[in-house]
């Protein structure tokens, strides 16, 4: 593709050679290219990140409206949830977890795809709150139109913004979380990530001998994804929110 | 037979002060191809005795009496027998049309949702269906597919009445319909009412604050006070003669134009404050105002009687 190399093979006669136009990000202890790694390892970070938000919008979405447009008992008890949610530290969990049930890429997917969706339930429902209360939804519910009518044609479309902003920092907390994940060793072993990548320059001890090309890279690279999404979302939330405040970081 | 026939009606809100009776059993009439106005000061109970009559009122609010239309009682209806009825028998123009449209939607699109809702129509027969009611209503094709903050404050407020009529109703309930709009906004708007009226054989039940609004347009006149219905009688009687002591105020509290150049004009108000509907006074609701009060009026609730032919009235002492 872009790298004339295979990421997974390497040849003894080039190891931990510095950067140079045959490899211009240089090679692991192995002698493997890691321009190529690092090409290949950002599929395994933006595919977990991005499905761990979309099950995040998906289950934060759902719970918001619910609890959002119903309230109740029920809406207070799925409220108290995401509280639990919010406050488990979330490293140690995950790691528990990933090491009962095997560190696995669907399962890391999983994990921080459950974990990611009380903040948005929470923005969710505070906007569906007082979106009900508006008149329009009175004229639309003195059309005779059922809660789902009024839930998917009225509700929903306002808070789509507002669940676009939160998914995508979501994204980014995932992608970050992964590459911890990674880095401590409960990546995919058969998939490379970017995480992956700074296990091993960390395990073939590449800070002491100033390898730096080993483990900046990888590490520019998970900074600068995280700080992108990062920037979007939080400049859509400034664009969509309501309340008017303007958060730039 | 009256087309909604509303039988001692009594709706109540729940609050922490206690149960607040904003409508307390009032017994009404809408006959068909009338225009039925009503009346009365803010906070007396009109715009709930009008929403109460789809029961559209918030959740936890105590509704009893009967409102007959077609001989069911709409009270005892679950929201899916109502889901029915709203809209595609009885409709209703909100107050503030202003804010009663979803502004991520196009003006065309919400009028064709009503229709889409009651009638087997595809989504380009509702669209062109809600063009031509916009277009009835003077609203030019190209402000049709604008979205609601792009349009001025009277177009959606024809907007608001071309969508109740979207499906045909029978009785179009119209909430305040002129109330924020400048006189000749108003003017159009109540005379677009009166043709659809005419011409659909409509039956109207209006609800203002104004009397003189009311008159215009109005063939019986209704008169709240204080969740109760204190005159009712044809418009024409109740500008002759009114009999209940508050509605006499309210004329009185109206300046008049037309006058002869010797007539003197006293504008006169009423004085005092409408009554809390938690702790209303006992006996006649509006005794502490009243300028003809007596003994009777403070101990003995008062009743509907015919005082002249169709004329009803609500006072110890009319």
């Amino acid at each position: 593709m872009l790298v004339p190399y295979n990421p997974q093979m390497g040849t003894l006669e080039e190891v931990l050679l510095p950067p140079s136009p045959q490899h211009p990000f240089g090679t692991d202890e192995v002698g493997r290219d890691l321009l190529a790694q690092c090409i290949h390892g950002s599929r395994a970070s933006l595919l977990v990140g991005i499905s761990a938000g979309l099950i995040s919008a998906l289950i934060g979405a759902s719970v918001g409206l619910l609890a959002g447009f119903y309230g109740g008992r029920g809406g207070e008890l799925l409220m108290r949830i995401a509280d639990a949610f919010l406050v488990i530290p979330s490293l140690p969990l995950i790691l528990v977890l990933l090491f009962l049930i095997g560190p696995r890429m669907d399962h890391t997917i999983m994990i921080l795809g459950i974990l990611g969706w009380p903040g948005i339930s929470r923005v969710v429902r505070s906007q569906v709150l007082s979106l009900k209360e508006r008149l329009f939804v009175e004229r639309v519910r003195s059309f005779g139109a059922s809660d789902s009518h009024v839930i998917m044609h009225h509700i929903f479309p306002s808070v789509m913004p507002i669940i676009t902003a939160n998914t995508i920092l979501v994204t980014a907390v995932a992608i970050l979380s992964e590459s911890t994940l990674s880095f401590l060793g409960l990546g995919d072993p058969l998939f490379l990530s970017w995480g992956t990548i700074l296990h091993y320059s960390f395990l073939s001890g590449a800070i002491t001998i100033g390898a730096y090309w080993y483990f900046f890279p990888p590490g520019l690279l998970i900074m600068s994804t995280v700080l992108y999404f990062t920037f979007v979302g939080n400049r859509l939330n400034a664009i969509f929110n309501p309340s008017g405040r303007r958060r730039w970081i | 037979m009256d087309l909604v026939e509303i039988n001692n009606l009594t709706t109540c809100y729940p609050t922490e002060s206690g149960e607040v009776k904003a409508v307390d059993g009032v017994s009404l009439g809408i006959r068909r191809n009338e225009t039925l106005g009503l009346v009365g000061e803010s906070g007396c109970g009109k715009s709930t005795l009008a929403l109460s009559i789809l029961k559209l009122v918030p959740l936890g609010t105590k509704i009893s009496g009967n409102v007959l239309y077609q001989g069911k009682d709409l009270v005892q209806m679950n929201d899916s027998e109502l889901s029915r009825i709203r809209w595609k028998k009885i409709s209703l123009v909100h107050q503030g049309a202003m804010s009663a449209f979803n502004p991520l939607q196009r003006c065309k699109d919400q009028v064709a949702e009503a229709i889409l809702i009651h009638e087997n129509s595809s989504k380009s027969e509702a669209q062109a269906r809600a063009t031509e009611l916009l277009r009835m209503m003077g609203i030019d094709s190209q402000s049709v597919d604008k979205y609601p903050h792009e349009l001025s404050g009277g177009m959606k407020q024809r907007a608001m009445i071309a969508m109740s009529i979207a499906c045909n109703p029978e009785l179009v309930i119209a909430d305040e319909p002129t109330t924020a709009l400048d006189v000749i906004m108003q003017d159009q708007v109540l005379s677009i009412m009166q043709n659809l009226q005419r011409k659909l054989g409509l039956s109207i039940l209006f609800v203002s604050h104004s009397l003189m609004t009311v008159g215009d347009i109005c063939s019986r006149i209704a008169v709240m006070y204080a969740g109760k219905l204190v005159e009712l009688a044809d418009a024409t009687s109740i500008f002759k003669h009114s009999y209940h002591p508050y509605t006499q105020g309210l004329m009185a509290s109206n300046p008049r134009i037309r006058m002869s150049k010797d007539e003197k004009f006293e504008w006169s108000s009423i004085t005092g404050e409408p009554p809390s509907l938690s702790r209303p006074p006992a006996g006649c609701r509006f005794h502490p105002r009243c300028p003809y009060c007596q003994d009777v009026c403070k101990r003995e609730e008062t009743r509907m009687r015919e005082i002249e032919n169709g004329h009803y009235v609500a006072c110890h002492i009319a």
